[in-house]
């Protein structure tokens, strides 16, 4: 058996196939511009109708103010002179000359601009880019309590934003260096999966539940097309980064390559039972050899993050979760028993096989020359800045890279992704500062986040358009092929 | 003879999309289609529906097709690969290939009958590897991709499925 035998074994579609599935295309083809032109009409007629409808009240209505007009033209001449009065002291409109009767005391003595009072002139905000006159602020009627700048700032709720269990530090790290004395309001955060975060902040109608989201992946097509439906599709979206951690062992350590099962059956605390998968035993395995026999005979030994870290909650969810659901007996237990899978999935054995260590420059090398054997997880930064003393990584897959982790090939890596919804940045206190610090995530992460900033390519991209609203076509390839 | 032309996406990949020549994707693409299924799931009726249902999806989400940031041959075989995830869990018990040359047995000739008892062979072999080296078997010698286009759509290194590749073909030899 050779390569050209396998090829030898392939055969054209019979001819017949080839021409009814060809037919059957075309046919779409035509039921898909039959339906078009349908929906064009009937929104052609909708829009004739429409119009012929709003001529009749149109009609109508001229015809009643033609009845009435003897009564209002009597009132008409009261308030025309009523305003010729209220206009008098305008000094503006009148010569310089001109000297107000009375003591001039008018409700318009403050008005210096010719701002309408709820524009955002008035309201003492910085002209944002992106913002719109449309918002209740700008739109409301001017009340005696709103004319005054601070009594309309403080009627304005703060920020909320919901933030991926992956990404809370670090949202968390960037609200605390905030510079304070932003206006007194801090935004308040929620932790909550990305799924539940896309919907809360495309809630229908005027529920509003959240003005940003951050989270670890870009939102779906069929997320964002729920917004659409919702009314919802100014949405401003920025790449801020990713999450990466590398898998990697001393720089004098034979290289391995692993793959996340192999990890996975060698540190979770209970595995499938080899001979009954659907039992689950305390994990037996010590060296490598007995995960997979293609692996060398070497012992079992992970140094990773401390528990409760954002480096954990990343080790968990791309590693040790992507090697859980590669069983097949733990896949199955996803929906029928969530809390049983979680259990399997996340919880690592608490011999001396994996432990955790801090991720400092000289804990790690000081391990790794200990123990030649070992692995070591550590964060992207880390390894870069100290690739020197560290080997290829360990896991299957490309070497990281931010290339890598952009096109979605590196498995141990996630995006951090922001999304604004631009209705509400006119209706939160500082809603525009707050996104242009979250956009800036990288000045403010802590460096044991995991966090890794875009390329200078991206990262151009991205300060070019911070306000740039997302639209259906920017969410093709990855979470939009049908399915 | 299956066509061995290059992936017209990517030949063609610096013309807008609007501008895709459809008749010589399909024309380069659905043997390629058609031959991923046969090496894959098996059962020739199954393959024609398989192969249809991917064209389908693929024909009417075309529009939404960005050729900036995936080529079309790459695009097609990650719906081909959902498509036959899909029809993976939906199948108990799973039984690659084995039923898939008694079926083809409406093409009669005597070549046809050789070629199709090898693979039904073959299909038995690649039923004890495991899942993604039956992918591998499959994108390599079913859809004649190479190994660039495979380690894209499987998120392995190039070099990766190159030593897989070599890796299974011996084991396959070894138990022919």
């Amino acid at each position: 058996m050779h390569d050209e035998f396998l090829k030898a074994l392939r055969r054209d579609p019979p001819p017949q196939f080839a021409r009814r599935l060809k037919q059957q295309l075309q046919a779409q083809d035509a039921e898909a511009k039959r339906r078009s032109w349908s929906r064009r009409t009937r929104a052609l007629v909708f829009l004739i109708v429409g119009s012929a409808f709003a001529s009749g009240m149109l009609v109508l209505e001229r015809q009643s103010s033609e009845k009435s007009e003897p009564a209002q033209s009597q009132a008409q001449t009261q308030m025309a002179a009523a305003k010729s009065d209220s206009t008098a002291y305008r000094p503006r409109s009148l010569g310089p000359g001109f000297v107000p009767e009375g003591n001039g005391a008018t409700p318009f003595d403050n008005d210096n601009s010719h701002e309408p009072a709820g524009s955002p002139a008035n309201m003492g905000f910085p002209a944002q880019p992106g913002s719109t006159t449309e918002g209740p602020a700008a739109a409301a009627p001017s009340t005696p309590e709103q004319t005054t700048q601070g009594g309309l700032i403080r009627s304005q709720p703060p920020a909320r934003i919901a933030v991926s269990p992956l990404t809370d530090a670090l949202v968390l790290s960037v609200l605390a260096r905030r510079p304070p004395g932003k206006l007194g309001a801090e935004p308040r955060t929620q932790t909550i999966e990305a799924d539940a975060a896309f919907a809360g902040l495309c809630a229908p109608g005027n529920a509003r539940q959240f003005d940003m989201v951050v989270a670890s992946r870009r939102i779906a097509h069929a997320e964002f097309a729920t917004c659409r439906r919702n009314g919802i599709d100014r949405i401003i979206e920025s790449k801020l980064g990713y999450q990466a951690l590398v898998l990697t062992g001393g720089r004098d350590s034979t290289p391995m390559k692993l793959s996340a099962s192999d990890v996975y059956l060698a540190i979770a605390r209970k595995i499938p039972d080899p001979l009954e998968p659907a039992r689950f035993i305390d994990n037996p395995n010590i060296t490598w050899d007995q995960i997979d026999g293609k692996l060398e005979y070497r012992p079992i030994a992970l140094f990773g993050p401390a528990r409760a870290t954002p480096l954990h909650r990343l080790f968990a969810a791309a590693l040790l979760e992507r090697g859980c659901n590669a069983q097949r007996s733990i896949e199955r237990l996803r929906l029928a028993d969530p809390d049983l899978h979680a259990d399997l999935c996340h919880t690592v054995r608490d011999d001396r096989l994996y432990s955790e260590v801090e991720q400092t420059a000289s804990l790690i090398p000081q391990n790794l020359w200990a123990d030649p054997n070992a692995f070591v997880l550590v964060d992207y930064e880390f390894y870069r800045e100290n690739r020197g003393q560290l080997s290829v990584s360990a896991l299957e897959g490309p070497e990281p890279s931010t290339a890598a982790f952009a096109d979605g090939t590196y498995p141990l890596a996630r995006p951090i992704y922001l999304y604004v919804n631009l209705t509400h940045l006119t209706r939160v206190v500082d809603a525009y500062g707050l996104m242009r610090e979250l956009q800036s995530m990288e000045r403010y992460a802590r460096g044991d986040s995991g966090f890794v900033r875009l390329d200078e390519q991206d990262a151009q991209q991205q300060r070019s358009r911070p306000t740039q609203t997302l639209s259906e076509s920017d969410l093709i390839p990855e979470r939009s092929v049908p399915r | 003879m299956v066509s061995q032309q290059m992936d017209m996406a990517n030949a063609g990949s610096r013309e807008p999309a609007d501008k895709v020549d459809w008749d010589a994707v399909y024309a380069d693409q659905l043997p390629r289609i058609y031959n991923y299924f046969r090496f894959r799931l098996g059962g020739e009726a199954e393959v024609e529906d398989l192969t249809a249902r991917t064209f389908e999806k693929a024909w009417s989400a075309r529009a939404r097709y960005r050729r900036d940031l995936a080529g079309f041959s790459t695009w097609l075989f990650r719906i081909a690969q959902n498509v036959g995830i899909d029809y993976l869990r939906s199948r108990h018990p799973h039984a690659p290939l084995d039923a898939a040359v008694d079926l083809a047995a409406e093409i009669t000739p005597e070549l046809e009958a050789a070629r199709d008892s090898d693979l039904s062979r073959l299909g038995r072999l690649t039923a004890r590897l495991p899942e993604r080296e039956q992918e591998l078997i499959a994108l390599k010698y079913g859809a004649a991709l190479n190994n660039r286009e495979i380690a894209r759509l499987t998120g392995l290194s190039e070099s990766n499925v190159g030593t897989s590749l070599y890796r299974i073909v011996q084991t396959l030899r070894s138990q022919w």
